[in-house]
């Protein structure tokens, strides 16, 4: 007997978007709608079958199922369907062991997609826990099936088993219309007219909608979603959930849109912008007729309040209604019309139109079942039940921590009752931390008090190392040696002269010279006369050297008499380091001691505007940030140390003074040599060198020459200055196994370092933590009114205790803005604020974000460059790679990548653009890429960022291609399928199937015609993928020859 | 903290200068220098009266 035909209606647009879902992701149950209820005592599975059965008869979305005719989708409506409850008894099992095992068979039934073009598309099971308990789990498609339609059911099926046991005709509302009827109702409501008309307020709602809500996420997003998730659930105190409700009138408001309120404030401090957007669902049943039926009715808005200017949260509760009401009146227009039209394109990482959704659910969320998916990045749904809000939190587990949806609940009732409580304050002061946390996370902040070993400062540490080893080798150079005897032989002669010409406690000297043990002889010098060393670069620009010297008030300058000619005259005595001493002078008192806060150096930072400043550091700074190096990593005589950085970055202070505090040699690459992997290489391995420091980008290019595994004289390699990205930092680990490699981080305005991070091999993308405070330090991430933001969220980092710098050289007014009144520390202290943004770790380690002032994002999302840039240099023919966000992008604003190539020029893009796609988001993928060479660097051997050129400059730029004509019988085929389906002429292969107007559902058709001509299947989801002709020409090759194999 | 907050100037025992929101409590160390005002102009007066930038107690034992 065969089955009667099945009646065909079209699908109502809620229905087309779920089943279109379903084909992108044809294994995964994410739209699977999933409960549990108990049943009634006494009722016996045969009647729970014939309630369900009764149900199934009444609604025809539970006989329905769907199938695609000349590129529309239908509903097919069955007379009848098997009505099949599975049946499994759990009393054999001990106890103890029915739960667990219940929510297994629970979450197995709700995990498995159904396929969409068999009915039912529901599954059931009844679980017997014991003899009085019995349990239906219900799964059902999103396709027939959502919330409203859950309480619908459960009401009418208790009802139906009330009815049987009670031997009497169920009381069910009489059904005035089926849901095909409302499907096509939709159809003939959502005119042409009545669209544009809707699509003209969402246009305008969403203009310059960011593609991103940009939380920050505990892992990087990966290039296509997972869609694996888990639930937090919570509940607001009894005490709360009254203030809502009590305080939404007074606000002007409902308890939805108080809440809505506080989530979205705590969104913005979270994400660390205004524009806050997200989706709420939508009932969905415009009319009375509607209200009892089971079907796909629920529809999703984006309601997106801009919560600029640091509202009360009074205001911000009354944006949000305003937002409210005004989406309300267009939430007919279907959800996926506006994503059709605004991104049709669609990003395969991250979910369309917003990623973050909230609602105040009517039914109880309990007997919800979790399949371990989620439709969103993150969902917050509130119920009301026993006079609490309850809190169901779904996070996608690729993107956040279990801890973090646990802190974010926290945050979130913190807030809300603070804002409850004095709702006219700015958001920003809202607090998101309960005291104890609070407390927690600025002690972690706190670096380890530790007492200095002796009351010496530097000088004296210098004096009492050579005065132990007179006669050890303390300076190697490329023309010779010098012990530590012979070392202060010339400095000691050096000092004196320096004290007859006024050096001494606070008093700068300026040193000017080539890496040499000259420069070591006078910076030694310089100390022993107790003045400020003021190091200068000769390979600096000379107006640069000219301001410095001015500005810092030099009494002196040492420098050597082949650069005398290139510095510039300055307004105080010369003295020439490889002149011969003149016969001894007048007798002067030895420098005395310094005192702690003497200043012991003066250097100038560049800072991104305005002129340079000069940081003065004090020996007590420098004597701390000198002995947490040597708690830390254990210098001895069996040491070298290779100086190689600029005199003029801080980093040279640790390299030059360390190893002559310890006993160790001091090794000096020779000038230009910190520039030239093979050199350093060179160095290295005749020295023996132990301990070396690289910025990040140095050290790739360091590990990228051949030969680097003979380094085997290193220890540790020290990093700092630039983010490291975990790609340098593996590639470090592997390539010299018998090294640590440790990431410092720190500003010159505290001593050098501040944190530090030992490096593990491990592979991760993005950046390497900063790791930890050194010790009598303080790190704390703060936001604008200096209160510690919850772990994770992203802060100002800000830095407290004994190294911090005194201050800018004869500028009171730059100290005082960015040394601050420090309210976490000891009385009368002070904070400096760094600009850089970080968020600290669950375990206290730092993360850090980028500058404050230059946050890179495109299109709201943020670009994590050295993310592309390890990918880059992923690809065999990559020698180095940096990518920046461009103004002058081909395309517009977004990243670019400019790549010194070792292949062949003409390949470089389609290979690189392949190796990216693999590994980042669309969103990351560079607009351009530019062919360099070698690229721009700074003295300090970072890339010059601002010397790279414009890619639009450039005719080496691989831009999007002009019209390309089709060349092989299969791109000659597909530019007619294509021409058919997006009613135009002259497609070229490499034009993009959705900026030609190409939309999901002709996607699907596009699939359909695919399988008809060619016989292949070619995944929805790839169409996302891959866009353009040629390579759905290189895609249905493939195919065609799996098939033939 | 904002430019257009009200600021005032304030010191610690070291005579060391910085700015506090005007409306919010010193933290503990800190006392009103006697200026309240716009951020910049708090910075624009401190650039005035804080001459000498070394810590005090260095200042006076530098003295003896």
């Amino acid at each position: 007997m065969s089955a009667p035909t099945p009646d065909a209606f079209p699908v109502a647009s809620g229905q087309e978007r779920m089943w279109f879902l379903a084909c992108l992701e044809p294994e995964l149950a994410v739209y699977n709608v999933n409960l549990w209820l108990p049943l009634p005592t006494g009722c016996a599975p045969e009647q729970a079958r014939r309630a369900l059965a009764r149900l199934v008869a009444r609604h025809e979305p539970l006989r329905t199922s769907f199938s695609m005719r000349d590129g529309a989708v239908l509903q097919l409506v069955h007379g009848s369907v098997p009505v099949t409850v599975e049946e499994t008894d759990l009393r054999p099992l001990p106890a103890t062991e029915r739960e667990p095992e219940f929510a297994r068979i629970a979450r197995a039934d709700a995990a498995r997609p159904f396929t969409l073009d068999q009915a039912p598309l529901w599954r059931a099971r009844l679980v017997r826990l014991t003899d009085q308990e019995l349990r239906l789990v219900w799964i059902c498609d999103h396709t027939v099936f959502d919330g409203s339609s859950s309480d619908i059911f459960v009401t009418e099926l208790l009802e139906c088993c009330a009815a049987l046991r009670e031997r009497r005709a169920p009381r069910l509302a009489e059904l005035a219309i089926q849901y095909a009827d409302y499907a096509v109702w939709q159809r003939e409501r959502l005119t042409t007219q009545r669209v544009a008309t809707e699509l003209a307020y969402w246009r305008k709602e969403l203009t310059g909608l960011p593609r991103d809500l940009g939380l920050p996420t505990d892992r990087p997003r990966p290039p296509v979603r997972g869609y694996r998730g888990e639930v937090h659930q919570f509940a607001l105190a009894e005490e709360l959930t009254s203030q809502v409700e009590e305080q939404a009138r007074p606000l002007g408001g409902t308890s939805f849109m108080v809440l809505l309120a506080g989530f979205k404030a705590l969104l913005s401090r979270w994400a660390g912008h205004p524009d806050i957007f997200v989706g709420c669902p939508m009932a969905g049943r415009p009319l009375p007729e509607l209200a009892p039926l089971i079907g796909m009715f629920v529809n999703a808005v984006v309601l997106r309040t801009d919560l600029g200017g640091d509202p009360s949260f009074r205001e911000a509760v009354r944006r949000v209604r305003a937002t409210l009401l005004e989406s309300l009146e267009h939430q007919e227009l279907p959800f996926e019309r506006i994503v059709e039209d605004l991104q049709p394109a669609r990003d395969l990482s991250r979910p369309p139109l917003y990623q973050v959704a909230f609602n105040l659910v009517p039914s109880d969320t309990r007997g919800q079942i979790g399949n371990g998916t989620v439709k969103v990045d993150l969902a917050l749904d509130l119920n009301l039940r026993d006079g609490r809000l309850h809190g169901r939190l779904e996070y996608a587990t690729d993107l956040f921590d279990t801890a973090t949806a646990e802190r974010l609940a926290g945050a979130y009732q913190i807030l809300l009752d603070a804002a409850l409580r004095d709702p006219d304050l700015p958001i920003s002061r809202l607090p998101m931390l309960p005291p104890a946390q609070r407390t927690r996370i600025l002690a972690l902040g706190r670096g380890p008090r530790v007492e200095p070993p002796s009351p010496a400062m530097l000088p004296e540490q210098l004096r009492a190392q050579a005065a132990r080893t007179p006669d050890a080798t303390a300076v190697v150079s490329e023309s010779g040696q010098l012990s530590y005897r012979q070392l202060y032989a010339r400095a000691d002669r050096l000092a004196q002269r320096l004290r007859r010409l006024g050096a001494g406690p606070e008093v700068p000297v300026a040193v000017a010279a080539e890496r040499s043990a000259e420069l070591v002889v006078a910076v030694v010098a310089v100390l022993q006369a107790g003045a400020v060393l003021a190091p200068l670069d000769p390979d600096y620009p000379t107006d640069r050297l000219a301001f410095q010297l001015a500005d810092s008030g030099a009494a002196v300058l040492l420098t050597q008499s082949r650069l005398r000619d290139t510095l510039p005259e300055p307004d105080c005595p010369v003295l020439l380091l490889d002149e011969p001493d003149p016969p001894d002078g007048t007798e002067v008192k030895p420098a005395p001691a310094p005192r702690p806060d003497n200043a012991a150096y003066l250097l100038y930072t560049s800072g991104s505007t305005g002129r340079p400043k000069g940081v003065l550091t004090s020996h007590r700074s420098l004597a701390n940030r000198l002995d947490w190096m040597q708690r830390r990593f254990q210098l001895d005589a069996g040491d070298a140390v290779l100086h190689k950085t600029s005199v003029s970055f801080d980093v040279s202070l640790w390299e030059l003074c360390w190893p002559l505090v310890t006993g160790a040699r001091l090794v000096l690459a020779r000038p230009g040599g910190q520039r030239d992997p093979g050199y350093l290489r060179h160095a290295i391995i005749r020295s023996e060198v132990t301990t070396i420091h690289f910025v990040p980008s140095m050290l790739e290019a360091f590990l990228a020459a051949d030969g680097v595994e003979r380094c085997r004289s290193l220890r540790r390699v020290i990093c700092s200055g630039e983010e490291l990205t975990h790609g340098v930092a593996d590639g470090c680990c592997t390539r010299l196994p018998g090294a640590e490699l440790h990431n410092l981080y720190g500003p010159t305005e505290a001593a050098i370092d501040v944190s530090a991070w030992a490096c593990r091999p491990e592979t991760g993308s993005g950046g390497v933590p900063i790791g930890w405070p050194v010790h009598n330090t303080q790190l704390h991430v703060l936001d604008r009114w200096l209160e510690p933001v919850p772990e994770g969220f992203p802060g100002e980092l800000h830095i407290g205790g004994v190294q911090l710098a005194r201050g800018y050289h004869g500028r009171p007014a730059r100290t005082a803005a960015a040394f601050v009144p420090n309210p976490h520390g000891p009385p009368g202290t002070r904070l400096y604020r760094t600009g850089d943004l970080a968020r600290m770790r669950p375990d206290g380690a730092i993360e850090f974000l980028g500058r404050a002032d230059t946050q890179v994002k495109v299109h709201g999302v943020r670009v994590e460059l050295g993310e592309i840039e390890s990918a880059l240099a992923e690809h065999p023919q990559v020698r180095r790679a940096v990518a920046a966000v461009r103004d002058d992008a081909p395309g517009g604003r977004g990243p670019v990548a400019y790549v010194d190539w070792a292949g062949e020029p003409g390949a470089a893009p389609a290979q690189l653009r392949e190796v990216l796609a693999r590994r980042l988001p669309a969103t990351l993928l560079p607009q351009a890429f530019v062919l360099t060479g070698e690229l721009p660097a700074l003295p300090s051997g970072k890339v010059d960022r601002g010397a790279l050129p414009s890619p639009a400059s450039d005719d080496r730029t691989q831009v999007a291609a002009a019209y390309a004509p089709p060349s092989t019988p299969i791109e000659r085929e597909l530019c007619v399928i294509w021409s058919e389906l997006l009613g135009r002429d002259r497609i070229g292969v490499a034009d993009d199937f959705f900026e030609l107007g190409g939309h999901s559902l002709l996607a699907m058709q596009l699939v359909g015609r695919l399988r008809e001509r060619f016989g292949v299947e070619l995944p929805l989801r790839r169409c996302f993928e891959i866009t353009t002709i040629a390579d759905h020409a290189l895609e249905v090759l493939g195919l065609l020859m799996e098939t033939s194999q | 903290m904002n430019d257009d907050t009200e600021h005032k100037v304030v010191v610690n025992d070291e005579e060391q200068y910085s700015i506090w929101p005007a409306d919010r409590p010193n933290p503990a160390g800190w006392r009103d220098a006697g200026f309240t005002g716009g951020r910049q102009q708090c910075l624009d007066h401190i650039e005035t009266i804080w001459t000498d930038l070394r810590p005090r107690s260095l200042r006076e034992a530098s003295q003896t």
